[in-house]
């Protein structure tokens, strides 16, 4: 910064004390937390961390809050870690190799969802403000227009919808839920592993999220029913099975397939101006409810003067689809809307610990020709089921052709016109 | 008179280092960024709160997409310096 290589930094940084470096307004209030395994003693006061090492990322806010701390604590023993990965070192906090970790209060929902044993036990200075700092002498008029959009995107709603980015789904699932997700990313997932690289291999979109769809359906059970007769692992309507060419929804090859086909298909039906995350986050709400209520909450967006184009905006209109004030204003069916939201957000809570405790499918070229073989043969099965149902549908054409002694015919020339026409009784 | 020369020949080569390529100091300050001429240079690390290059090569990061915003705003674009903390 004061060789003016950079504008300005923008590191999640706090404003320095000497107050000789310039900075925008304040963009947000963050802290700095004492993580630990939920198995230790919890550490509830500063003057507690005297004889303890705590671990920490070399350079990072988290480093210098330690330090100043050290000043008044001489026995705290602080350990900088050079890889600026931060999960790394929580990992090992949750293998117990070490036994306290300094991170952003920011990343603890994050953190917990991936590493479910990890509890936040101690916030250690009060809330510092995040900003983005400019040199000593800093362009004055670049000053000017940075901190006039700071002050916007507080009040225009910007700032909100990255947060609802980053954080607006990390605190739905519980321990509980995410613990057994875990166990059955382990036992469970292998299973159907081969048909999910397929479903990504024919459509292009990343396994994992097929796979925490399917997890929420029907946590990966293959013979999974409602009683609304939504079936099997991607929980497919038998309308929608039939719109997609699936012979048997309890087949999982053939369901996964399909359940990636029917989300390409809604996310193609979205506007062109729709952003990604927003198209897919999009697409799943209306895998839920389906593409007719969903298109009536997004004609409720707009009446509401809400986007319809953004996930943060519709995952308020999406549950006023229960709404009797709503449905009377549109004259549209009652949806459960809510539940599409909790549908997503869990989603995207999964395909977070899948990022994090599955690889992606990059496969070598004997890899990738075996998953296109399985591709093709499941295809091949569509095809020819496909092909059946034409042929029964010609078939009992035919038979509605075919005449019967009931069926009225055509006048001939010798018959008499109005004798042959079939009245109403008949 | 020597140490005048010596005077003069310092002064000289002062003046000689001072238009080559100076030390930070002298460096020009950063343009104003301008759309399709000069962009917009933020300092950055590595993070998920920051800038995290993801599988796909995309970037995300919550002041990655402030940045991007801020950018938008200004009609330019942005070259990243990420360093380590």
């Amino acid at each position: 910064m004061t060789n003016d290589t950079a504008h300005f930094a923008a590191a999640w940084l706090s404003p320095p004390e000497d107050g000789k470096i310039k900075t925008t307004p304040n963009i947000r209030y963050t802290n700095d937390v004492i993580i630990q395994h939920e198995a230790s003693l919890p550490v509830l006061d500063n003057d507690e961390l005297s004889g303890k090492t705590v671990h920490v990322v070399a350079g990072s806010r988290q480093a210098n809050t330690l330090k100043a701390l050290q000043k008044s604590i001489p026995e705290l023993q602080i350990v900088e870690v050079k890889d600026p990965d931060i999960f790394k070192l929580l990992e090992r906090l949750g293998e117990r190799r070490i036994r306290y970790v300094v991170i952003d209060s920011a990343l603890v929902d994050i953190a917990s969802q991936i590493i479910p044993s990890l509890q936040a036990t101690l916030t250690l200075k009060a809330e510092q403000p995040v900003v983005w700092l400019f040199g000593e002498k800093p362009n004055v008029e670049l000053e000017a227009r940075a901190n006039a959009f700071v002050q916007r995107v507080q009040h225009d709603g910007t700032l909100a919808r990255l947060d609802d980015r980053y954080f607006g789904h990390t605190h739905r699932l519980n321990q509980a839920d995410i613990v057994k997700f875990l166990g059955e990313i382990e036992t469970t997932l292998p299973k159907f592993r081969k048909f999910f690289h397929a479903a990504q291999a024919l459509t292009g979109i990343d396994w994992r999220l097929i796979a925490a769809v399917a997890y929420h359906e029907s946590h990966w059970d293959p013979n999974a029913t409602s009683y609304t007769n939504v079936r099997g692992i991607m929980m497919l309507t038998e309308e929608t099975a039939d719109r997609l060419e699936v012979s048997n929804r309890l087949d999982a090859s053939e369901s996964i397939l399909a359940g990636a086909r029917y989300i390409n298909l809604l996310k193609d039906s979205l506007p062109d101006e729709v952003d990604e995350p927003d198209r897919t986050w999009l697409a799943l709400a209306a895998y839920n409810i389906g593409p007719g209520h969903f298109n009536n909450a997004r004609l409720l967006a707009r009446q509401l003067k809400a986007d319809p184009n953004s996930w943060y905006e519709m995952k308020r209109v999406l549950p006023k689809m229960a709404q009797p004030k709503y449905l009377q204003q549109l004259k549209i069916s009652r949806a459960r809307g809510g539940e599409a939201v909790v549908l997503v957000e869990n989603i995207r809570s999964y395909y977070d610990i899948l990022l994090h405790n599955a690889s992606p499918f990059a496969p070598n070229s004997s890899a990738a020709a075996g998953i296109q073989r399985l591709v093709d043969e499941i295809e091949q099965r569509r095809k020819a089921y496909v092909k059946k149902i034409a042929a029964a549908k010609s078939i009992s054409a035919i038979e509605m052709d075919e005449p019967s002694n009931n069926t009225p015919r055509l006048p001939t020339i010798d018959q008499d016109f109005s004798t042959n026409r079939p009245t109403e009784a008949e | 008179m020597h140490w005048i020369k010596r005077l003069f020949l310092l002064a000289a080569g002062f003046i000689a280092v001072s238009c080559g390529d100076a030390g930070p100091t002298l460096r020009r300050a950063l343009p104003f960024p301008t759309p399709g001429q000069h962009d917009l240079v933020v300092l950055t690390t590595p993070g998920l709160l920051t800038y995290k290059v993801e599988e796909n090569n995309q970037v995300s990061g919550l002041e990655h997409d402030l940045v991007e915003a801020f950018a938008l705003d200004l009609g330019v674009a942005v070259k990243y310096l990420v360093v380590p903390p």
